[in-house]
């Protein structure tokens, strides 16, 4: 087991007027290598949540544990779990200084106090990973760059620190359909090649339902709903869209057949699989015709 | 996190007679204030300009903790000063330690110099306490306005101080999630000594300022699109109206501090 979240409340400005309960009780575990999507409307309390798993955010009250150790108690090297754990935040590109890539993204590694040649490799490896020709880009600015590339630059910036765990904040908010599947489809080669745990975060179920194993949705500061991402959509389709989070236009297509007495399967999460599935069921009717 | 807890200059709004007060007339009223504050010179007429100030903060309504919260980064100050005062005045030497001596002289002069910061501390937050920012530039528009003659650009001045108080709740946010972005890539801003914790925040400062001129030059193009044209001819949605009871708290204030400064 990688994270425990027990019993976890979070209250901003405490004791001030302005208080507001933005967690509510949490139960949590994340195993290694496991794929998460973390779904909710915004201000439900996402970005928080995923703060307590490298204690940037102390909990008012309940317990985090990362691989058995209580964060929170005093004398825990918060710098080692913060190694292992990797946040990259909104908008990672806002938080850009250094002269050239190179230096932008051996900032991490330079930090854990690397000798250079592993710093360069680890520079190098991390550029291949976000898919920016190492030659051509070390020696430009990060601040020359297209801004689905200064993304890129910024994520290289935290998988040079090599995490366990990738905790992404919506990294496709404000990109084109290409630069978002870019980052998709590099976040799905560090899971897949790396064997990283990774947990992104989107307030929007389309693409990122498609490519996590598991789904954790969230309404006002609570997970209300756990499982994988089939197993949802068919049980819980109706909460879903009660909430306002609604479906992938796919799954709502299933779903509105079903409504319309077509027995069809509605965990469905691409339009291949739809496809596959509509047919399944035009053969049975025909099958059931012939006989 | 640290900076969400700063409270001075806050704006907390409350339905109570020292909010309603015309932006002017509390300016012009701590002002007032803040000069007899200067012209007292005992125990006594602190006393009194206490009180008067206290009555101040209990009509307001404002929860006296935000009040004291605001004073807490400045109680180093007024600390820093009485010690001052207490070991360089001259005097009737009243206690030693080892080469240094505190004398009469010095402990009152610091405990008065005390108590003025700590009063002149409590008239202005009173006032920004209980004004919101966008009546407060106004006030401060309109009273400088007097001074156009002399070339002053009130309205200009004025929508300066707008844009910079907007802009303090969003540079602070910003800074809090620039640092824990850079926390979370392995940043320290807690240990190490000076030289490096100031190294520590370049990291901090490039991208707020990269992002500050960024969102300047984004509000300027906004506001230009709005035809945004300078103060001349403009007029206010809000009016400022100077009321009878506007009046009559200048006034009564004004007689006050004129009866303390001459008497004490």
């Amino acid at each position: 087991m990688f994270i425990r979240l027990e019993n976890v409340y979070f209250t901003y400005s405490l004791g001030m007027p302005f208080e507001t309960e933005v967690l509510k009780n949490i139960n949590l575990e994340i195993n290694e290598g496991e794929f998460i999507g973390l779904i909710g409307h915004t201000g439900c309390g996402k970005t928080t949540l995923i703060q307590h798993f490298n204690g940037l955010l102390k909990p008012t009250s309940g317990k985090v544990f990362v691989k058995g150790i209580d964060i929170n108690k005093k004398r825990v090297n918060l710098k080692l779990i913060r190694q292992q754990i990797g946040l990259v935040f909104q908008y990672p590109e806002n938080q850009l200084f250094e002269e050239t890539i190179y230096q932008e993204v051996a900032f991490g590694p330079k930090k854990l106090g690397l000798p250079g040649e592993k710093i360069e490799k680890r520079v190098r490896e991390a550029l291949k990973i976000v898919d920016l020709d190492y030659n051509l880009y070390k020696e430009r600015s990060p601040f020359s760059l297209s801004g689905g590339e200064m993304r890129r630059v910024a994520l290289a910036s935290i998988l040079s620190i090599r995490p366990k765990m990738l905790v992404l904040d919506e990294p496709t908010a404000n990109l084109d359909p290409q630069g978002r599947d870019n980052i998709l489809s590099e976040i799905k080669k560090v899971h897949r090649d790396f064997g990283m745990t990774v947990v992104l975060i989107s307030h929007n179920m389309e693409k990122i339902a498609e490519i996590v194993k598991r789904l954790l949705v969230m309404n006002r500061g609570e997970i209300i709903m756990d499982g994988s991402p089939q197993e949802i959509f068919e049980k819980h389709a109706n909460d879903l869209i009660k909430i306002g989070l609604g479906l992938p236009q796919v799954t709502e297509c299933m779903y509105e057949l079903k409504k319309r007495g077509k027995e069809v399967y509605t965990g469905v999460l691409t339009v291949d699989d739809a496809e596959k599935e509509i047919l399944n069921r035009v053969k049975k009717i025909n099958k059931k015709i012939k006989i | 996190m640290i900076l969400r807890n700063i409270s001075f200059g806050q704006y907390i709004p409350r339905d109570s007679f020292i909010h309603s007060l015309d932006p002017r007339i509390k300016i012009m009223t701590c002002l007032t204030i803040i000069i007899s504050l200067f012209f007292i010179t005992n125990f006594l007429g602190y006393f009194i300009l206490g009180v008067f100030i206290m009555v101040g903060i209990i009509t307001s309504r404002v929860h006296p903790k935000f009040v004291l919260r605001g004073l807490r980064p400045i109680l180093y100050i007024i600390l820093f000063t009485l010690v001052i005062h207490l070991f360089m005045t001259e005097g009737e030497v009243i206690y030693r330690l080892g080469i240094f001596k505190i004398t009469r002289e010095g402990l009152i002069k610091g405990l008065l110099i005390s108590c003025r910061l700590f009063l002149l501390i409590l008239t202005t937050s009173l006032l920004t306490l209980t004004t919101s920012p966008i009546s407060l530039t106004d006030g401060i528009e309109r009273l400088l306005v007097i001074f156009k003659f002399m070339g002053i650009p009130a309205h200009e001045i004025a929508m300066m101080m707008t844009i910079a108080l907007r802009f303090i709740p969003t540079l602070l946010e910003e800074t809090e999630k620039i640092m824990k972005a850079q926390i979370s890539r392995g940043a320290d801003f807690e240990s190490g000594n000076i030289v490096n914790r100031t190294k520590n925040l370049i990291p901090i400062l490039v991208p707020l300022f990269i992002n500050s001129f960024r969102r300047a030059d984004e509000l300027a193009i906004a506001m230009e699109a709005k035809c945004y044209r300078g103060g001349e001819g403009r007029t206010h949605y809000r009016q400022l109206k100077i009321k009878k009871t506007d009046l009559l708290t200048l006034f009564l204030t004004m007689v006050i501090t004129a009866m303390v400064s001459i008497m004490f």
